[in-house]
């Protein structure tokens, strides 16, 4: 079980992905907005942050750098529609990949796995 | 011509050549047997017409005939309604008869091959079937059953062509003298019994019986006794080659959809039959790996799915059954679109549809999945979010649409639509409204494109985001239905003139430079941080940092070329700082991190913003920032020469230090000739007789009016060349009455839309080598201008071999000519291309 933070300001996709997420019994903090992180990342110690690539006043890549400078590691970044570019640039940038969402829960499970043991 | 006929046909090249053309249409043939691929059929036409064409050199009765009858044959397999299977096994049975016959190159044609007897079974099957019918009489009183039975199948192979055309179109055959003559012909060769219940059969039902049969008969040529065909419904399994299975399937959803709107225990039954004959059918439909039909298959599926999304809430259970039938039939797509079976394909399309073809089954999969997984706990709070959601939305489109209204043409690119659009789709797939999530796809495809400013969307794009939302908010039906139609109808048409924009214009690959850039960059990632990190390393960080340079300088170009104009902005203002700083020989005097810190971290954001395909934030006063610094601490260093260094910039000193020191040199001469003339008043005279004359000269050529065309030759001939060259075309130009005169000034009005249309001729008109070859053209396309005078002004009729030009394409250079009082009417006739007259008055 893993500690994940889910940053997305749709409500229904962070929902969703929530609940997914939980059901395959990973604690998850969902947050709307970015603004919330440093807070949180007081409260508990994240394994894997998930971060949404297109945010109303940022973006998934940015957030991305930001969190790794806060300390989290593994930063992946969740889409609607990957591109090859998106992987280039998540890679070019030191983010660990793309999800891509939204997604069943066995492909996500094989996704998250793919992720945390890489 | 008649030696050089004789001599050919001793020549041992040449029928060896026909032998190697014959092989390859056999290898052809073959290989679209085994892997149903249309691009075996088109290398087999283009073989089989180079074989008919070189034939017609060898000087023998039989072969010439023989070689135009398998060209005819081979051209037919292209069309349509065809069913290819049957006769690409006639074709390579009649090509290896070919093979045979020039195998001996040496010995000249073995025309005891080419006997008249495959020769008429040729022309038979390209003319029709009577000849044919004729001969299965006569093969059935002979008792030979194997040719009795080739030609019983290729007879009523001939029937179904015509008959699945007319359906196809018609749909209306029992009356057709066809089905007459294909009924008769069964009735009559196979002791297939046509009782009362035929003739209550559907129109297509009967058709496919017919198909299999006709399939079972070609399979009765090794198998089957004579007399006693094996006709039933155990034959559906040896129909693999039932084209009319797909119109089947077509009535049948058609019919489900009219089934599912009554609701009563009854029609449910009758649905379930259906879907399960449904599945069969797909099935078998899916045996014959044909991608024309699957392709079809699959649009008309995704069709019925967002239909079925549209419907009344209270189908619900009937629509949950459709779905299952849907997703079966999707599946058994894409079980089928194994590698292997797409390996061999070169051209785009079948990729695109297996890519397609994956896609929506994982896509329609999940969906299902979501439902059935969420339904129970979750769909009713994600359906209350959802509407939370799209109210959010609402605002920010809202938002937008006022901005569009301030700016009355041009629309502006926001990130938030881009964001918005992403969100509705989101929303839309996680609720499974499956419509409006096609619908937002198609948006934000479209959205996208204009975003890479590869299109230019126009104002009335706005007016569908609105209709968007409507049909998110819509709850019934029927009023979600008809929101669809209206919007799917007024996407259709930007689309359209999206695409056409796209056509017209040359793109260059932006995600291989994207991938490039994305690779490469990675100083500039982590420069921020290092800047700031330690400030005591920072000025050995900028005086020795060639890398940052390097990129920097790699991202400006890039950018540009991306059309990402602010990125390329900021990175070039800055390496032109670098590089200044690089210069300065001490940098104790320059804050650093304030410098460059700020401009460095904007740049990294919209590196990342632009990647995330999000609008570049406006950077301009970080970028006069670094140009004042540039200005104030060094002013000796000038923009344009900057990235070539200082030696660079002595050396553009010293040259306009020369060009100025030879002017000052010109003056004294001037002034010494003046002083000159002043005590020599015989030279005075001759140097104002000089002048004169020459501003005499000078006005002469003004006032001369009339000039020949001939004059602008050599210009669009350049023109031409140069345009072909760059669409990578062979084209030449041809102009006629050039001699004629005409007015200065008229010519010089004519010069820009003549250029245009030249431009648009050789880009849409004049087609490339490849397609060229496949329309059998000449490799060099040919424009011919025709210049004609008219009520004292000029005519121009242009003419191209090309194909038809989109009357688009042309409005705007129509325009151009009204603007200056002139006319332009475009005309396209098939085969012989199109043809411009442009009139201009004098």
């Amino acid at each position: 079980m893993c500690t994940l933070l889910l940053v997305d300001d749709s409500l229904t996709q962070r929902r969703y992905l929530e609940l997914l997420l939980t059901a395959l019994g990973h604690e998850v903090h969902a947050l709307g907005s970015a603004k919330l992180i440093p807070e949180k990342l007081k409260l508990a110690a994240v394994d894997l942050a998930i971060v949404a690539l297109v945010l109303g006043h940022s973006n998934g890549f940015e957030l991305g750098l930001r969190l790794q400078n806060l300390g989290i590691e593994r930063v992946a970044i969740v889409t609607m529609n990957p591109r090859s570019t998106d992987i280039q640039w998540a890679q070019a940038i030191g983010l660990i990949g793309v999800l891509d969402a939204p997604t069943s829960q066995a492909k996500i499970r094989q996704q998250l796995q793919k992720l945390l043991q890489g | 011509m008649k030696n050089f006929i004789v001599a050919a046909n001793g020549i041992p090249a040449l029928l060896s050549q026909l032998h190697r053309l014959t092989m390859e249409v056999c290898t052809q043939l073959e290989g679209y047997v085994s892997v149903h691929s249309d691009h075996h059929l088109h290398a087999a036409k283009d073989s089989s017409h180079k074989l008919f064409r070189l034939s017609s050199f060898v000087d023998n009765k039989r072969l010439k005939p023989f070689c135009k009858e398998f060209d005819r044959c081979c051209a037919l397999l292209t069309l349509p309604a065809v069913n290819i299977d049957v006769g690409a096994k006639l074709l390579i049975k009649a090509g290896l008869l070919l093979e045979a016959s020039l195998s001996q190159a040496n010995k000249g044609v073995q025309a005891q091959y080419l006997s008249v007897d495959a020769f008429e079974l040729l022309r038979a099957y390209r003319n029709g079937t009577p000849s044919l019918l004729e001969k299965v009489k006569a093969l059935r009183m002979k008792g030979s059953s194997r040719q009795f039975y080739l030609c019983l199948h290729f007879s009523v192979e001939k029937i179904l062509n015509r008959m699945r055309h007319d359906a196809e179109k018609t749909r209306a055959v029992e009356a057709s003298a066809q089905t007459t003559i294909a009924l008769h012909c069964f009735e009559r060769f196979t002791n297939f019994p046509l009782d009362n219940s035929w003739k209550n059969k559907n129109t297509i039902l009967k058709l496919v019986f017919i198909e299999v049969a006709s399939a079972h008969a070609g399979r009765g040529v090794k198998e089957c006794e004579p007399g006693k065909p094996v006709l039933g419904l155990e034959a559906l399994n040896y129909g693999l080659a039932c084209h009319s299975v797909l119109l089947l399937m077509q009535e049948r959803l058609s019919l489900l959809l009219d089934l599912c709107e009554k609701m009563d225990a009854h029609t449910l039954a009758e649905i379930e039959q259906k879907v399960t004959e449904m599945i069969l059918l797909t099935q078998l439909v899916s045996l014959n790996k044909n991608t024309r039909a699957l392709h079809g298959i699959l649009e008309s599926a995704r069709k019925h799915i967002r239909k079925l999304q549209c419907w009344p809430r209270h189908l619900h259970d009937n629509t949950e059954l459709l779905l299952l039938f849907l997703l079966q039939t999707l599946r058994i797509l894409v079980s089928m679109i194994n590698p292997g079976a797409f390996q061999v394909l070169s051209n785009v399309s079948a990729s695109s549809l297996a890519q397609r073809c994956e896609y929506s089954w994982q896509k329609i999969y999940q969906q299902y999945q979501i439902s059935s997984q969420l339904k129970a706990q979750f769909v009713h709070s994600l359906q209350e979010e959802f509407r939370k959601e799209i109210s959010l939305i609402e605002r920010e489109f809202d938002k937008y649409l006022g901005s569009v209204k301030k700016q009355n043409d041009m629309l502006p690119i926001e990130s938030e639509v881009f964001w918005a659009l992403n969100r509705v789709r989101a929303a839309a797939f996680c609720v499974g409204d499956f419509a409006l999530y096609e619908c937002a796809c198609w948006v934000l495809r479209l959205y996208s494109l204009a975003v890479e400013r590869r299109v230019m969307l126009r104002s009335d794009f706005v007016a569908l985001l609105p209709k968007l939302l409507g049909m998110a908010l819509a709850r019934d039906g029927s009023e979600k239905q008809s929101l669809y139609k209206q919007f799917k109808h007024a996407l259709l048409q930007e689309e359209l003139i999206a695409r056409q924009c796209l056509c017209a214009t040359k793109y260059a690959s932006s995600e291989r430079l994207a991938e490039f850039l994305s690779r490469n960059i990675r100083e500039l990632i982590i420069y921020p941080e290092k800047l700031y990190e330690s400030p005591s390393a920072v000025r050995g960080l900028v005086a020795e940092n060639r890398r940052c340079l390097l990129e920097l300088n790699m991202l400006s170009i890039g950018a540009r070329n991306l059309h990402v104009d602010r990125v390329a902005d900021l990175s070039e203002a800055l390496e032109q700082t670098h590089s200044a700083l690089c210069a300065l020989p001490d940098l104790e005097h320059v804050e650093l991190p304030a410098l460059l810190g700020p401009a460095h971290q904007l740049l990294r954001e919209s590196l990342n913003r632009a990647a995330a395909r999000q609008h570049v934030e406006d950077n301009r006063g970080v970028v006069a920032e670094l140009y004042l610094f540039l200005e104030k601490s060094l002013p000796m260093v000038a923009p344009k020469w900057r990235r070539r260094g200082l030696r660079q910039r002595s050396k553009q000193l010293v040259n306009h230090l020369d060009s100025n020191l030879a002017t000052v040199e010109a003056l004294m001469r001037t002034h010494t000739l003046a002083l000159l003339a002043s005590k020599h008043p015989l030279l005075a005279r001759l140097l104002v007789e000089q002048r004169s004359l020459l501003q005499q000269l000078q006005e002469e050529l003004d006032e001369a009016q009339r000039v020949r065309f001939v004059r602008v030759r050599a210009r669009l001939q350049r023109f031409v060349a140069r345009q072909a060259n760059d669409a990578g075309k062979l084209v030449r130009l041809q102009i006629c009455n050039e001699s004629l005169q005409f007015r200065r000034a008229t010519i010089a009005s004519l010069m820009v839309p003549l250029q245009q249309l030249l431009r648009i001729v050789i880009e849409q008109g004049i087609e490339g080598e490849a397609i060229r070859r496949l329309r059998i053209k000449p490799k060099v396309g040919v424009i011919s201008m025709q210049v004609r005078q008219q009520n004292k002004g000029i005519r121009v009729d242009l003419s191209d071999d090309g194909q038809e030009i989109p009357a688009q394409q042309i409005q705007a250079v129509e325009r151009s000519l009204q603007a200056i009082g002139g006319a332009l009417t475009h005309d396209y006739l098939p085969l012989q291309g199109n043809r411009l007259k442009l009139v201009l008055a004098g």
